[in-house]
């Protein structure tokens, strides 16, 4: 996979995480029920005590994260390749914690969730592949 | 001349190769580090993100580190998969309803959870053979209502087993004054039921049609102590005689109910 593709499609995962991040939050503010696949689960979960972190709402999170990741990812230089994979680790670290919340202690799935976490997964490997091939490829061109 | 000069180029190139592929594997190293330290800065990261969202989820949480409440997982494992809806806990359907009358600040109903209620879970709800409705009712003192309350705006969520089961095991002395605006949040949380609302029902117990509904059925039934259970089958009331919490007593004594 070269790294005009690895970019293209970490930038294609970024702008979904993006598109779903503004569906949660818009429905948090609106104060609506998502539409959910599980019956009552993305309700439960969006107002769990968990659903807020400092009293930010874990959507907004996500909307400045997946924001931050599509930028650094379509910028140029060494310094954004860095940056996007490590704003996706830590996206792709906080998805895991809470997926177990999801399933352990709110005991409620949310298929919106779930997809956020799928997709931050995927971005957490397409950016850190792009960070540490980036070297060799400035390598090879300059040789 | 022609191979002296050739020479010294040919050690130059060489040279020029050794300093570039040293700088080449300095740069790898470097970006080693860099793409470590920030793996790690990652973890750290993530590891405040988790510790924050632990400590305080709510807007108006004044909790601090040190408090935590037991029993979140048990309880989750225990209700898992089982329908529940407002204070009813399994299958709609079921040709019985078992009415529980319950204080929550009474340390033997927080017994008979603890030591019959799986039981009952596993052989009578969990197979269809009868739902369980909570009646929460005050005897003991004002934070009965108070509990009852924040147990009502679970029955919302329909969370209400959780939450009672886990104000249990984390029951303290009756009318000890432990159920604080702290305690029922960390019980909202550890449950999964939104804090706010258990915090906002315990402010007005007094308005909540649960507790009304409850209070009014213990009066008409003659409950005067807690926990009491009754046994609603083809439309007709009939006590349960539980005069222990073993689960055998338990089960016997509805198992005779069942068969009246």
């Amino acid at each position: 996979m070269s790294d005009g593709q690895l970019r293209a499609a970490a930038a294609a995962a970024a702008g979904l995480g993006l598109a779903i991040a503004i569906y949660l939050t818009y429905v948090h503010y609106a104060g609506i029920e998502p539409i959910c696949a599980t019956s009552g689960g993305c309700e439960r979960v969006q107002t769990s005590s968990y659903a807020k972190v400092a009293g930010v709402p874990v959507a907004v999170m996500g909307l400045i994260g997946y924001t931050a990741i599509l930028t650094a990812t379509l910028l140029p230089g060494e310094w954004p390749r860095l940056a996007a994979s490590w704003l996706a680790l830590v996206g792709f670290g906080f998805s895991l914690y809470l997926t177990y919340l999801e399933l352990f202690e709110i005991d409620a799935i949310c298929q919106w969730c779930v997809a956020s976490a799928v997709l931050m997964s995927v971005l957490a490997v397409l950016t850190t592949i792009r960070a540490i091939r980036s070297e060799s490829y400035t390598g090879n061109r300059a040789a | 001349m022609a191979s002296r000069a050739e020479e010294k180029r040919r050690l130059r190139a060489e040279r020029e190769e050794r300093e570039a592929a040293a700088a080449a594997a300095d740069r790898r190293r470097r970006r080693l580090i860099l793409l470590i330290a920030s793996a790690v800065a990652a973890v750290a990261v993530v590891g405040v993100l988790i510790a924050v969202s632990q400590g305080g989820g709510d807007d108006e949480s004044g909790l601090g580190g040190g408090e935590s409440i037991i029993g979140v997982k048990d309880v989750a494992q225990r209700f898992r998969g089982i329908p529940q809806e407002g204070a009813r806990l399994g299958d709609p359907d079921a040709p019985a309803t078992m009415l529980e009358f319950v204080d929550m600040q009474c340390p033997f109903c927080a017994e008979y959870t603890r030591d019959a209620l799986p039981t009952v879970i596993d052989r009578y709800v969990r197979t269809g053979k009868i739902n369980i409705e909570l009646r929460p009712i005050s005897i003991i003192g004002p934070d009965s209502s108070t509990a009852a309350a924040g147990a009502a705006a679970a029955a919302e969520r329909n969370r209400m087993w959780q939450f009672v089961d886990l104000f249990y095991l984390n029951q303290g002395q009756e009318n000890g004054g432990y159920v604080t605006d702290d305690f029922l949040r960390q019980i909202a949380r550890g449950s999964g039921v939104p804090a706010a609302t258990v915090i906002s029902a315990s402010q007005s117990p007094d308005s909540i049609p649960l507790l009304r509904q409850s209070a009014a059925e213990a009066q008409r039934d003659g409950i005067n102590s807690t926990p009491s259970f009754l046994l609603r089958k083809d439309g007709e009331l009939q006590g349960i005689a539980v005069s222990s919490f073993e689960p055998g007593e338990v089960t016997a004594a509805l198992d005779e109910a069942l068969a009246k």
